[in-house]
């Protein structure tokens, strides 16, 4: 589990953080949500143990990942927007990881890798941008570890690998791996993420299921506005207007509707959902 | 899980490591040993015959100009904030890396190219042709203090690059010379102010009864200032941010 208690973090001239909790519970699939510059890249860095933070707790399963112990680094594998490119071919750079992460499988990797349609043999710097990427998250699920953190994974894949990552993001999820997706692209993890998460400046605006969502929230997809509505937005054909859900009436919830109704009403959100 | 230093571990990222360091320093370490090739040339062209002590300087500038370079090339990412995520987040213990560190830039690589340059000088000593005349050995008096000035020196001089490389992002050895002499200069001036070389020469007349101790003194201090060096180093892998 990773607990984040009263959390304050800031770069030099930037407060980023201040005073933040949050609970990520095992076995689920979060979608971390926020507009540029939040902090959802800067969250992902400090559970990974790369920042630490200036007050307050960050713990993954109760130890600091900032001590960066080997307990709590080979449960944990992060691949940022912004990657490096690992030298070497796929397969390679996977076995020199091998020995440290327990619970490596190369079946899997070679599975993961025949799944998302690329060759591990061929080198890194010869695979496209998206193949590199793929690879990485060949990589990062086949290590089998229990946190898994992506930052942006979507970008710079097309839009048979979105779905192909959805599929194998889905496939090899399971009750003891939490992962964690960073993302503003909304739409391509619309169907794998549960619970959400939406950062704003300093604060988290809002964290819930679906089920909880649609328990205070009622996305009525309509041909007319109502301007009693917490959010309306025009879509082809008509209007989605989402409104409070006392009767606790079931609809289908629209992540990006949802980031901009949480955007444009941050506090009845944070008074609803509390 | 042992969070503690465990040589199997530290077996694995030496084991790790060493693909790092053959990959980016391999053809480096074989091109550096083989530079005595070039004074042998120069001879051939020229005609005329290398000094036993020239051959020995070369050697000498070929291990230390190396120990410059190499933690650039093989852990100049590891304090980079994007390409040191993966040094960073390698589920070993700083203590492993650093010593896997310490172990290639500072004891592997001057053996290496050391062993390596000698070995191709004797070959070329061993041909009828050529102004190589003789074999390169270190003399038989005083070697053991010998040995121990050129391991103090060695681990010094690399310890000090091997700061320099956690520390500086970019031109990391040209950074690292250029505040190492701006240190110095700022050192020495701070000495001349309080007439410390006057004091200390004084103090070598009279006050050390056996002026043979002075060179072991001197040794005992570039071990101290190197063992500095590690720990700040080792600190900052502890403590970078990436």
């Amino acid at each position: 589990m990773i607990e984040i208690k009263n959390l304050d973090f800031g770069y030099k001239y930037q407060p980023v953080f201040k005073n933040i909790s949050l609970n990520f519970e095992k076995g689920n699939i979060y979608g971390l949500l926020g507009e540029n510059g939040v902090g959802k890249t800067t969250l992902l860095k400090l559970i990974s143990g790369l920042q630490k933070p200036s007050a307050g707790e960050c713990m993954v399963d109760g130890i600091a990942p900032f001590n960066r112990l080997p307990e709590t680094l080979q449960k944990i594998f992060f691949i940022s927007e912004d990657f490096a490119i690992p030298e070497g071919t796929p397969i390679n750079n996977i076995k020199e990881l091998a020995p440290f992460y327990p619970n490596y499988n190369e079946a899997q990797f070679l599975e993961l890798c025949k799944e998302m349609e690329v060759d591990p043999a061929r080198k890194y710097a010869e695979l496209s941008f998206g193949q590199q990427k793929k690879c990485l998250i060949a990589t990062a699920l086949a290590l089998n570890t229990d946190y898994l953190l992506l930052d942006e994974p979507t970008n710079g894949l097309d839009i048979p690998s979105k779905t192909l990552f959805r599929q194998v993001i889905a496939k090899h999820s399971n009750e003891n791996r939490t992962i964690i997706i960073s993302t503003h692209q909304v739409k391509d993890v619309e169907n794998l993420i549960d619970p959400i998460i939406i950062l704003d400046h300093d604060e988290v605006l809002l964290k819930a299921t679906f089920q909880a969502i649609t328990d205070k929230l009622y996305f009525d997809y309509g041909t007319e506005k109502d301007d009693t509505a917490l959010y309306s937005e025009m879509i082809p054909g008509g209007y989605v207007n989402v409104t409070r859900n006392p009767e606790g009436v079931d609809s289908k919830v629209s992540v990006e509707i949802l980031f901009n109704t949480v955007m444009k009403n941050k506090e009845t959100i944070k008074q609803l959902f509390g | 899980m042992n969070n503690k230093f465990s040589f199997d571990r530290f077996g694995q990222v030496l084991a790790k490591d060493w693909k790092n360091y053959f990959r980016n320093f391999g053809i480096s370490l074989i091109v550096w040993s083989c530079i005595p090739v070039i004074g042998w040339i120069t001879t051939l062209i020229f005609d005329f015959t290398l000094t036993m002590e020239s051959r020995i300087s070369t050697i000498a500038i070929l291990v230390y100009s190396v120990l410059i370079f190499v933690p650039s090339k093989v852990y100049g990412k590891a304090n980079l904030s994007r390409d040191g995520v993966s040094f960073a987040t390698l589920p070993a213990t700083n203590a492993e890396k650093f010593f896997s560190m310490l172990f290639y830039c500072s004891i592997l690589t001057p053996i290496l190219v050391g062993l390596g340059s000698w070995a191709v000088d004797t070959l070329l000593a061993l041909l009828p042709f050529g102004g190589f005349e003789g074999f390169v050995a270190l003399p038989k008096s005083h070697l053991g203090s010998l040995l121990a000035a050129i391991a103090c020196s060695i681990l010094l001089f690399s310890s000090i690059f091997l700061f320099g490389n956690m520390v500086f992002k970019k031109r990391k050895a040209g950074k690292t010379i250029a505040w190492g002499m701006l240190i110095i200069f700022v050192i020495t001036m701070a000495l001349q102010l309080c007439h410390f070389w006057e004091a200390f020469v004084r103090w070598e007349c009279y006050g050390i009864s056996n002026p043979e101790i002075l060179p072991w003194l001197f040794d005992a201090f570039m071990l101290v200032l190197a063992i500095v060096f590690y720990i700040l180093t080792y600190r900052r892998i502890k403590n970078q941010k990436y």
